[in-house]
């Protein structure tokens, strides 16, 4: 079944003066691309498509066996990031580290206290606090320059040595019952902050640019589409939302509680116990129409966003059932439990991290340290189980040969060893 | 014909007259604003309606309710006793018998080091494993052996965020782990890896017998030994055993591995504990006392009954709301609310409708003509035997399967507007109903996670729909579902859904406003159901963190209660109290009372009166951080009493403006803060206090300065359609009793019981 969705017309006020007929007709002529995150920035799940195609990283490991370091930086549920020889991660409650990737060493760490801010900060920001964490949210960088969202409102802008170039509490209302946990996007040099309402901010000064209330935050991180040049970023919760100016230009295209949406070309797939897959326009010729290519539900409960490759969308519920789906109609190709998680016995672990395709190969984790590395191919056969000592709700992320993956207070560099 | 006003003018002038008349050798008609609630001449009216809670305080003074019954297994295990010392002949007033399958009472000894717990699982410890009949502090090889009661003081995860115990466990972490009182995070001080661990209690059977012996444990290695003969156990299986007559041994060596571990969010959670179950070999009967009947549920619900007149109305399944006769429990009605119920004839004509969705509802009808049928012919005082019931609740699956496929139908006409709605927590039919003694309304759906949808209606107590209201998939869906009643105001019926506040027109569903202030506490966990609060001279609405006018459903102010966990406080006129106020996820949930303002202009605000610390009146925990509530509080004169899902009471006296006790009551809550406990508000009925936990077990404790139980009863049910996870798959209950009369009408998930003296 397919249906106009809703409809958002407004494409007027996009164009400023005299530049409205001239843009309009460049509008109408560039195709549209959809791209996870801009090219060069690095942030929540990679490029945000949880995809390292030049990563050639292990496929088994323990703490006997290619273990290259483990570093404690304490817990937290957000992803590492790397950028060059360093890898970045936010911890509980309020720290933004530095490790030097090759050795684990720590470089540099900044605290992000609520009372350094302002005594409004320290009252209100610690009742935004969740008891689940506040670091949560992965950092976002272009390169240069690292900017960290923290659930109790602080958010600040680091360079890779650790210099702060600015940090500051916002008070903008939270939507999500258990704590902020959507990360931070960066679009040129506005920062997409969910909060709560949908907040811009100038990325070089953390000036507050504009605010959009009805795009409501659930628990997953927006992703960023450009149509035509004009750029927008989709919303978990389903709201196309100009990145211009905040302006909304449809809502309502899916659903997702605790996933993020993916994209593919200019289609845009919302995977909860709901699913839904949605084509974004082509042009930015008025009417905005979004058309739903399919739609369908899920038994489980969905924590890990899903993964698409080669029109397969890959996704693991809290208990551990995988799902392949097919892009094209929604149909299930494949389904089957996963020895992860409470699927094993005396195991109260849940799949709460996103699986990751590295080279070829899916690597999906539970919160109890175990992972599983699946073929893509093959009915996704099982390559090896791996179990590190403590696990996280974290993403993974990889770098050439080398995984980054929490666990308890530690961050494991898994590799090979240099050969003596 | 009279038109409204005159109706209730001649109404008072007429008893005047039969008054007159027939001087005091008749007894005039009672005046309904004196009568209190929980009589038997108590009528509601639209001023006074029944509905959650009653009368939405919990308080029910005019009832005089049993405060004993029972319902208890007939099987195997039934005469079983148990006591951990050492017997000296049958069993006295040391020993327990089995509630809920549940033995509570060892000896344990420990800690033995095993570096390889599977090797040195076999090393006998105990110098005669076997033959060992252990006293309360006799040695045990170099220990000695005491005495543990897994009761909920005794285990060492349930203060942890997200700590699911699930179980009355024997955790030797809490025994042997010399947890720090204040951090939880800190693990224990004594080293635990690698230990063994014994437990042991003497089990007494009148005579020889066969039983389930269950073990749900966390550890390294486990062994078992009955009168000294090894049983192999598996986690979580049930294995037949042989109890001998009189006295048994049952002996329990567990061998850590790594004591404690990480899980999920937790520091740490142990990983050396047990707990042992004595279910009976299936069927089973039961023997009740004061149990009137039993009417089976047509499904799961937290709805709860309400009595109007000699009927009983209430929720189930997805969208079922029956009517009951009083008396003799039998269903006379039974109406579904899918968005065909709430449809005219002429939306019912589409085409889509007549082929996809109404070959499904004629089936369904056949079912419900049925399933009716079958219920009334299996009300008892005793229930189904365990038999029965298996074969009934498959009759009712498929009758839950044909209203899930109508939802499906219109899900596929249109998922925008057709949300299925039965993708709610717990159930879709969780509203209580409410009537003003003419009607009853009643509100189902829901949904989970975003997407939803709701059913509103009006039915005369008859059963016959006055209106229906459907709300087009426009409202959506809390992240745990709705769980909201409905209430009655200036003839407007009050719903919340969601985020949204909402009126109808209770003559003719009408949607009268929408109020949607957007918060995260405004709907987030979709479990606080609208009040009534006076401002000034004018009922408004109390919603989460907002009081509403009535008229138009504007704000007037926010209420400043800033909710920690899903309860709704409790009103007394114009002050609102809130024994779980959010004070940051660090420290303890504290409590608050304000005061409503005296007017709804545009400077009210509502006057903080009286704030504790949570340190002072909330349950002290190891964990720095909020015990979750979910039962709404009760306030009786001056005292307002809260029960976390711990079962932890509190009772705080509002005018000395202190907490007079925290105790947890030693009841079968299995202390999972999120997931089992206390889900049901406590209830005033008559003078004392009634407290359900989610197994069914009632305390009934007196009104006043010191924690007083007055009895403990218990409803055993296997009931094998079960989800709520409580162990041999008994019945769970999340709803408050209503009383009337000398009757309790108390709905577990799979029945309506009436308690009653026999």
């Amino acid at each position: 079944m397919t249906s106009m969705l809703k409809v958002k017309s407004d494409f007027e006020s996009i164009c400023a003066g005299g530049l409205r007929i001239v843009v309009l007709g460049v509008a109408c002529t560039i195709c549209a691309t959809a791209i996870a995150q801009p090219a060069g920035h690095v942030g929540w799940r990679g490029d945000g498509s949880g995809q390292y195609p030049s990563a050639d990283p292990v496929t088994s490991w323990s703490v006997e066996k290619n273990l290259l370091w483990k570093t404690k930086v304490g817990k937290g549920n957000s992803m590492p990031i790397v950028i060059g020889s360093r890898v970045f991660l936010t911890s509980e409650p309020d720290v933004l580290i530095c490790l030097d990737a090759e050795t684990g060493r720590e470089l540099w760490r900044r605290v992000h206290r609520l009372e350094d801010i302002s005594p409004e900060a320290a009252n209100k920001g610690a009742r935004r606090s969740s008891q689940y964490g506040d670091a949560t949210p992965t950092p976002v960088s272009d390169g240069k320059l690292i900017w960290t969202f923290l659930g109790t409102g602080i958010v600040s802008c680091h360079d890779l040595k650790g210099e702060c170039r600015w940090k500051d509490w916002y008070d903008v209302r939270r939507t999500t019952v258990n704590g902020r946990t959507s990360s931070p996007v960066l679009v040129g040099n506005r920062l997409l902050v969910h909060f709560g309402s949908l907040v811009c901010l100038d990325s070089a000064t953390g000036k507050h640019l504009w605010e959009n209330g009805k795009a409501r935050a659930s628990y997953g991180t927006p992703a960023t589409v450009r149509i035509g040049d004009v750029d927008f970023v989709v919303t978990a919760k389903g709201d196309v939302v100009r990145v211009a100016d905040g302006e909304t230009l449809a809502s309502d295209l899916g659903n997702c509680m605790y996933t993020s949406p993916i994209v593919q070309g200019r289609d845009v797939y919302f995977l909860d116990g709901f699913m839904t897959a949605v084509r974004l326009p082509q042009t930015l010729a008025e009417p905005f129409e979004c058309k739903e290519l399919w739609a369908g539900d899920l038994e489980g409960e969905f924590f890990a966003s899903p993964l698409i490759k080669d029109g397969r969308i890959h996704l693991v519920d809290k208990a551990a059932n995988y799902y392949v789906i097919d892009a094209g109609s929604g149909k299930t190709i494949l389904s089957r439990e996963l020895e992860l998680g409470a699927a094993q016995r005396d195991s109260e672990a849940s799949v709460f991290s996103s699986p990751c395709l590295a080279g070829e190969r899916l690597y999906i984790s539970d919160d109890a340290g175990k992972t599983i590395v699946l073929e893509t191919s093959d009915g996704g056969a099982a390559i090896s189980t791996n179990l590190l000592p403590a696990g996280s709700g974290a993403t993974p992320t990889f770098s050439g040969k080398r995984m980054f993956a929490r666990g308890g207070e530690f961050l494991f560099c898994l590799a090979a060893r240099p050969k003596e | 014909m009279i038109n409204t006003n005159e109706k209730y003018l001649w109404v008072p002038s007429m008893l005047v007259f039969v008054a007159l008349v027939f001087g005091d050798g008749i007894a005039a008609e009672p005046d309904a604003k004196q009568v209190p609630l929980g009589s038997l001449d108590f009528r509601p009216t639209p001023e006074r309606p029944v509905g959650w809670r009653g009368d939405w305080t919990g308080r029910f003074p005019g009832a005089t309710p049993p405060r004993t019954w029972s319902r208890r297994t007939q099987g195997s295990t039934t005469d079983i006793r148990y006591q951990a010392n050492k017997p000296t002949g049958n069993p006295g007033a040391g020993s327990q018998s089995l509630e809920y399958f549940t033995v509570k009472d060892w000896l344990v000894a420990g800690p033995f080091n095993a570096d390889d717990p599977a090797v040195n699982l076999s090393t006998d410890f105990l110098h005669g494993e076997e033959k060992v009949e252990p006293v309360r502090g006799a040695k045990a090889g170099d220990t000695t052996w005491q005495f543990l009661r897994a009761g909920i003081e005794a285990q060492s995860r349930h203060y942890h965020n997200e700590g699911t115990c699930g179980d009355l466990n024997v955790d030797f972490v809490y025994v042997f782990g010399d947890l720090p009182e204040a951090v939880a995070d800190e693990k224990p001080t004594v080293p635990l890896n690698h230990k063994v661990a014994y437990a042991h209690t003497y089990l007494y059977s009148p005579a020889e017998a066969n039983v389930m012996l269950r073990l749900s444990y966390s550890a390294a290695a486990v062994k078992v030994l009955l009168n000294g003969t090894s049983v192999e156990v598996k986690h979580n299986h049930n294995v037949e055993v042989q109890l001998q007559q009189g006295w048994n041994r049952l002996l329990v060596k567990v061998a850590s591995g790594q004591a404690v571990k990480a899980t999920g969010q937790n520091s740490w959670v142990s990983r050396w504990r047990f707990a042992a179950y004595l279910e009976p070999i299936l069927p089973v009967s039961y023997e009740t006392k004061n149990i009137a009947w039993m009417t089976k549920m047509t499904g799961r619900s937290m709805s709860q009954p309400i009595v109007v007149g000699d009927r009983i109305f209430v929720g189930s399944n997805m969208t079922d709301l029956l009517c009951l006769d009083k008396k003799t429990g039998r269903i006379l009605w039974l109406k579904t609310n899918t968005p065909y119920d709430a449809m005219s004839d002429a939306q019912r004509a589409a085409t889509e409708i007549r082929e996809k969705v109404e070959p499904l509802v004629a089936s369904l009808k056949e079912l419900d003509e049925q399933v009716v049928r079958d219920i009334n012919g299996a009300v008892s005082r005793i229930g189904l035997p365990s038999a029965a019931e298996a074969d009934f609740d498959k009759t009712l699956k498929a009758r839950t399967d044909a209203e899930r496929a109508i939802h499906n139908a219109f899900a596929s006409i249109s998922r925008k507007k057709y949300p299925q709605m039965y993708k709610n927590e717990v159930s879709s039919s969780n509203a209580t109903p409410l009537s003003d003694g003419e009607f009853v309304y009643w509100a189902c759906g829901g949904g989970m996670k975003g997407p939803g949808s709701y059913v509103i209606t009006c039915f005369t107590l008859d059963g016959k729909r006055v209106w229906s209201w459907h709300d087009g998939g426009s409202l959506g869906s809390p992240e745990h579902g709705t769980h909201y009643s409905p209430a009655l105001v200036d003839g407007k019926l009050i719903y919340a859904a969601n985020m949204t506040l909402l009126a109808l027109d209770a003559k003719t569903g009408n949607e009268l406003w929408r109020s949607s202030p957007d918060d995260w506490q405004n709907g987030g966990h979709g479990s606080s159901s609208p009040q009534i609060v006076q401002v000034g001279d004018k009922p408004a609405l109390l919603h989460n963190r907002y009081l509403h006018r009535v008229s138009d459903g504007t704000v007037i102010c926010p209420n400043g209660l800033d909710f920690w966990g899903v309860l709704t406080p409790i009103v007394e006129r114009d002050i609102i109290y809130n024994p779980c106020r959010w004070q940051g996820w660090k420290d303890p949930a504290g409590f608050i009372a304000v005061k409503a303002p005296g007017h709804d202009g545009p400077d009210a605000k509502c006057e903080t009166i009286l704030t504790l610390d949570g340190k002072d009146v909330t349950m002290p925990t190891r964990h720095p951080g909020a015990v979750f509530t979910v039962a709404s509080p009760l306030y009786v004169n001056g005292v307002v009493y809260s029960i976390e899902m711990g079962g932890g009471l509190t009772a705080v006296d509002t005018n000395a403006k202190k907490a007079l006790y925290r105790q947890y009551l030693d009841g079968y809550n299995r202390y999972n803060r999120y997931l089992y406990g206390v889900s049901a508000s406590p209830t005033l009925a008559g003078e004392n206090i009634y407290i359900t936990d989610d197994a069914g077990y009632t305390h009934v404790i007196e009104h006043g300065q010191q924690l007083k139980e007055l009895s403990r009863n218990y409803i055993e049910n296997i009931h094998l359609s079960g989800l709520g996870g409580n162990p041999c798959k008994q019945e769970s209950f999340y709803t408050s009793p209503f009383f009337e009369g000398r009757a309790m009408y108390l709905r577990g998930e799979a029945y309506l019981y009436c308690i009653r003296e026999d």
